[in-house]
């Protein structure tokens, strides 16, 4: 997934907002092993924020230029 | 030696100085023609420079005295070499007929280890005739039998500070297992391993049993464990579909001295494990707050949280409550966001809230900090697949097989205090204010509050080991306010006052006054700013060197 652009970046938080969700796009009371879901405790990877949410809600990139 | 050589030869020059000093005005006292204010300056100064000695000499006697109260009787192993005998601990209601069976059974005689041991049922057998594998094999055997308490080979003890090392388990890759002797396990192991303390694992459950193609992680065998739930499903099954879970639950309590894989901090503590997160990772507040309260009415004394989330929530916030309420020590991970704002619920007053360390003892580049952490504790640290060995390694189940690997997380530092806090927990610590006290009063001191708390997690010391304690390097302490600065002072301001006084104000030279006031501020500095020791003696013996110089100079 390239870089996520701006306006790609303000429709995602207005989503957030919209679907009262978390700021990782899941329901307000979701927790993750380790406090979070963009580090992978088992290989030590860390996905950006954006990236996560829109693997996880793809739509949400439809459309647009990125 | 040099330094004790210095330090001996400036005492011994401060002792000639201090009697010639004392000498000097003795003579003034009694000399008939010194005027009365000479001789009443003479006795003054007399009575002041005794009791500065007396000062100085009980403030060493209290210097030493503090490093005379480390522990000095602990007893350890003394190898881990093959023993010629086992120990068991048989439960005390099993009949004596009964051992006297398993004699037969298993072709070894088990005796009483004394006659006291007879009730206890605490018994020993020779096994020099046996190999080291059907040594292993029967030990494996006792271990798995119901009847038996505890079973482990019989080592010779030996009093700490002695040449012998401290006892490691046989695990073969306990070796790999650096954050184990880092927080200073081998010397914790002398006193405590947990026996008998519930641990809640709150997490995605733990591989006890198999589960379809999924197999029982193998390192947790003789590990114990009770009353698992599963709050996703609502049964009583608490199978792992993720591995972290089971991760964890290895740090707290993986099988250890079993001569398989790794080891497990309270080793014999007794896991619950309650699953809330799923396959995937996650799972919810409600979930959370329920195997909370499950916990602390089902007898956990520990409970383990390596999740969190970026918001609390009421129910979440009550359900800790709650556990603090009924005595249970709550640790959670900190996060792993690599920015300030720890996750809840290790946000809450009641969590211990733990950061993450690598093998440098320094804060992690992925550790959550903030002004809620309590301590920190090692986490693994790895940017590079050939850099896992900095992770921590413990037994799992990964993708339907059996897997030692090596993670890195908060999630794998909170574990760690856990595990100690059991520790703490069967030594008698009651509640979870005593146990963060005395984990926070003994970790190793570090700079910054919000990266560390109020340090890093030092297990001997915690439970009051003495030997080798924790690796990690500790910042030197700032000599402030502390045993050493009255004691510099009082060493360094006498002599200083000797010069002065075996000469006089009056006589007093330019130079001789410009060496002494630099020496004077030379001291302060010393004692304010934590400068090493040994330039403070150097200067010392300068000054004492240029004392009998003047003294016995020849007179014009």
């Amino acid at each position: 997934m390239g870089s996520i652009s701006s306006k790609l970046r303000s429709k995602i938080e207005q989503w957030l907002r919209d679907e009262d969700r978390n700021e990782y796009g899941d329901p307000r009371d979701t927790m993750y092993a380790g406090g979070t879901p963009l580090f992978d405790e088992r290989t030590g990877r860390t996905v950006d924020r954006y990236t996560y949410i829109l693997q996880k809600h793809p739509h949400l990139g439809a459309g647009s230029e990125d | 030696m040099l330094i004790r050589l210095l330090s001996l030869l400036w005492r011994l020059l401060n002792l000639i100085g201090f009697a010639l000093s004392l000498r000097r005005w003795w003579r003034t006292l009694r000399d008939d023609q010194a005027s009365r204010q000479e001789r009443y300056a003479a006795a003054g100064i007399l009575l002041f420079m005794t009791a500065l000695l007396v000062w100085s000499v009980a403030q060493l006697g209290n210097a030493r005295a503090s490093l005379d109260r480390a522990p000095q009787v602990a007893v350890a192993p003394a190898a881990a070499a093959s023993p010629d005998q086992i120990v068991v601990d048989f439960r005390d209601e099993l009949s004596l007929a009964a051992i006297d069976r398993l004699d037969d059974q298993l072709g070894v005689r088990f005796e009483p280890n004394s006659p006291e041991s007879l009730d206890e049922r605490l018994m020993v057998a020779e096994v020099r005739h046996l190999s080291a594998a059907a040594r292993s094999e029967l030990l494996a055997t006792l271990r798995r039998d119901a009847r038996v308490e505890a079973a482990d080979e019989n080592f010779t003890m030996s009093v700490l500070g002695s040449a012998a090392p401290l006892w490691e388990p046989n695990d073969p890759r306990y070796k790999e297992q650096w954050s184990f002797p880092a927080i200073g396990m081998p010397a914790a192991w002398t006193k405590t391993t947990g026996k008998g303390v519930v641990v809640a694992v709150i997490d995605t459950g733990v591989a006890f049993e198999a589960d379809g193609k999924t197999p029982a992680a193998s390192d947790l065998k003789q590990t114990r464990w009770t009353k698992p739930y599963d709050f996703i499903r609502n049964k009583a099954k608490a199978y792992d579909d993720h591995g972290h879970g089971t991760h964890v639950a290895g740090t707290i309590a993986q099988s250890t001295n079993n001569g398989h894989g790794c080891a497990g901090i309270a080793y014999e503590a007794t896991i619950m494990p309650l699953k809330v997160l799923s396959g995937g990772g996650s799972g919810t507040l409600s979930d959370i707050a329920d195997a909370i309260h499950f916990a602390a009415d089902n007898g956990a004394q520990v409970i383990n949280m390596s999740l969190g989330g970026p918001r609390g929530a009421a129910v979440l916030a009550q359900a800790v409550r709650y556990a603090h309420a009924r005595r249970v020590v709550v640790v959670c991970a900190a996060g792993n966001t690599a920015s300030e704002g720890v996750c809840y619920p290790a946000a809450y007053p009641e969590c211990i809230a733990v950061s993450a360390v690598g093998p440098s003892g320094e804060l992690t580049f992925y550790s959550t900090y903030g002004n809620e952490i309590c301590l920190a504790a090692p986490g693994g640290e790895y940017r590079s697949p050939d850099e896992r060995g900095n992770g921590i390694l413990q037994n799992t189940v990964f993708q339907q097989k059996d897997v030692f690997e090596a993670w890195q997380g908060t999630s794998m530092a909170s574990p760690h205090v856990a595990g100690v806090a059991a520790l703490l927990v069967q030594q008698g610590f009651q509640g979870p204010e005593a146990v963060r006290l005395q984990l926070r009063s003994t970790a190793t001191k570090k700079d910054d509050p919000k990266k560390y708390g109020a340090g890093v997690l030092n297990a001997a010391k915690a439970v009051g080991a003495s030997g080798a304690e924790s690796t990690f390097v500790a910042r030197p302490p700032r000599v402030r306010g502390t045993t050493w600065w009255p004691l510099l002072l009082g060493f360094a301001g006498w002599p200083y006052g000797a010069v002065l006084l075996l000469f006089g104000i009056r006589r007093l030279r330019p130079l001789l006054a410009l060496g002494t006031t630099a020496f004077a501020v030379g001291c302060l500095t010393a004692a304010f700013s934590g400068v090493a020791g040994a330039l403070w003696l150097v200067l010392n013996g300068l000054l004492a060197g240029a004392l009998g110089w003047l003294v016995w100079r020849p007179r014009r």
